[in-house]
């Protein structure tokens, strides 16, 4: 009884696929069987230990940058404290454009700790006088786009 | 006789050939094998032997790692410390010093100890490092100098000049 072109179909490819596909699968198992063994039992267990030793040194550095950066950032937050306040003060002086973009800087400035631009604006509100505050604002946030 | 019958009686004296082949070429080279056999035995023992050794070595080179960093993050936080108490003795030193300058020099100190610590250049690292204390050094100049030379001052003008030295 002569078979189905479905049945042909679904018997031809499956075989395909095991020809084309068995060979890449033994072939990277026996790349990574020659990895594996390319090094001795000796050296296996001294690139453990670097592994191990560079994680440790890692982890240290890791703490030590948090620590300094909780450090820098509660430093920062005393400055945005003071800028809000400006802020607060020149409210009338600035657009709510103006207030709403100074607003969100202070707090991305917090956030990536970015002290040099914060003091900056801090600086810019203490300098200008009531009526020069709104251009200065603007100029600023022209340099810093 | 079948085909599939010959061929059964063909693997079968293939095995027996081998068989006796292999047992024939046991037989020629026992003593050689008995050599391979202890050499294998001692070189095990050996690999065992200096495993330990490397093992014990190992652990004992993680405890120091782990020490020196727990050393190296408790000056770190010495420093941190130190930056934090010189802000505050400024703060308290320097009565009409404007707040934002202070906080200026807390991060000026701040980022020249990051310098110092985790710049991975070691020239540059050691060059922040002198920087830092000097910037320090000058700080404590400035505390030390209040109040001797003719009456109290505004602002800390060596610090300042140091860090706009720097900034320039």
């Amino acid at each position: 009884m002569p078979h189905s072109f479905s049945e042909i179909s679904l018997i031809y490819v499956s075989f395909s696929v095991l020809v084309l596909y068995a060979p890449a699968v033994l072939c990277a198992l026996g790349l990574a069987y020659f990895l594996y063994r390319r090094h001795s039992r000796l050296e296996r267990r001294q690139q453990q230990h670097q592994r191990i030793r560079h994680a440790i040194a890692d982890k240290g550095l890791g703490k030590r940058k948090r620590m300094l950066l909780a450090v820098q950032r509660r430093n920062i937050r005393e400055l945005a404290k003071l800028v809000r306040c400006q802020l607060k003060e020149h409210e009338r002086n600035l657009t709510p454009y103006q207030h709403q973009r100074a607003s969100s800087f202070i707090e991305r400035a917090v956030t990536t700790v970015d002290f040099e631009r914060l003091y900056t604006l801090h600086a810019l509100f203490a300098a200008n006088a009531e009526k020069q505050v709104s251009p200065a604002v603007e100029a600023f946030f022209e340099h810093t786009r | 006789m079948s085909l599939p019958e010959n061929i059964g009686k063909f693997v079968s004296r293939l095995i027996n050939t081998v068989k006796s082949e292999s047992a024939d070429w046991q037989k020629a080279h026992q003593s050689d094998l008995g050599r391979l056999k202890e050499e294998k035995v001692l070189a095990e023992a050996e690999l065992k032997q200096r495993l330990e050794l490397m093992e014990i070595r190992f652990a004992q080179e993680c405890k120091r790692a782990r020490l020196e960093e727990e050393r190296q993050t408790e000056h770190f936080s010495e420093f941190l410390a130190s930056i934090d108490e010189m802000k505050a003795s400024m703060l308290e030193y320097y009565g009409s010093m404007p707040k934002p300058i202070a906080l200026m020099i807390h991060h000026q100190a701040a980022e020249l100890l990051r310098e110092a610590w985790h710049n991975p250049d070691a020239r540059e690292r050691l060059q922040k490092q002198t920087r830092f204390t000097s910037l320090m050094l000058t700080i404590t100049e400035d505390l030390s100098e209040l109040g001797r030379d003719g009456g109290p001052k505004a602002l800390p003008e060596k610090t300042i000049a140091f860090i706009q030295n720097k900034l320039e």
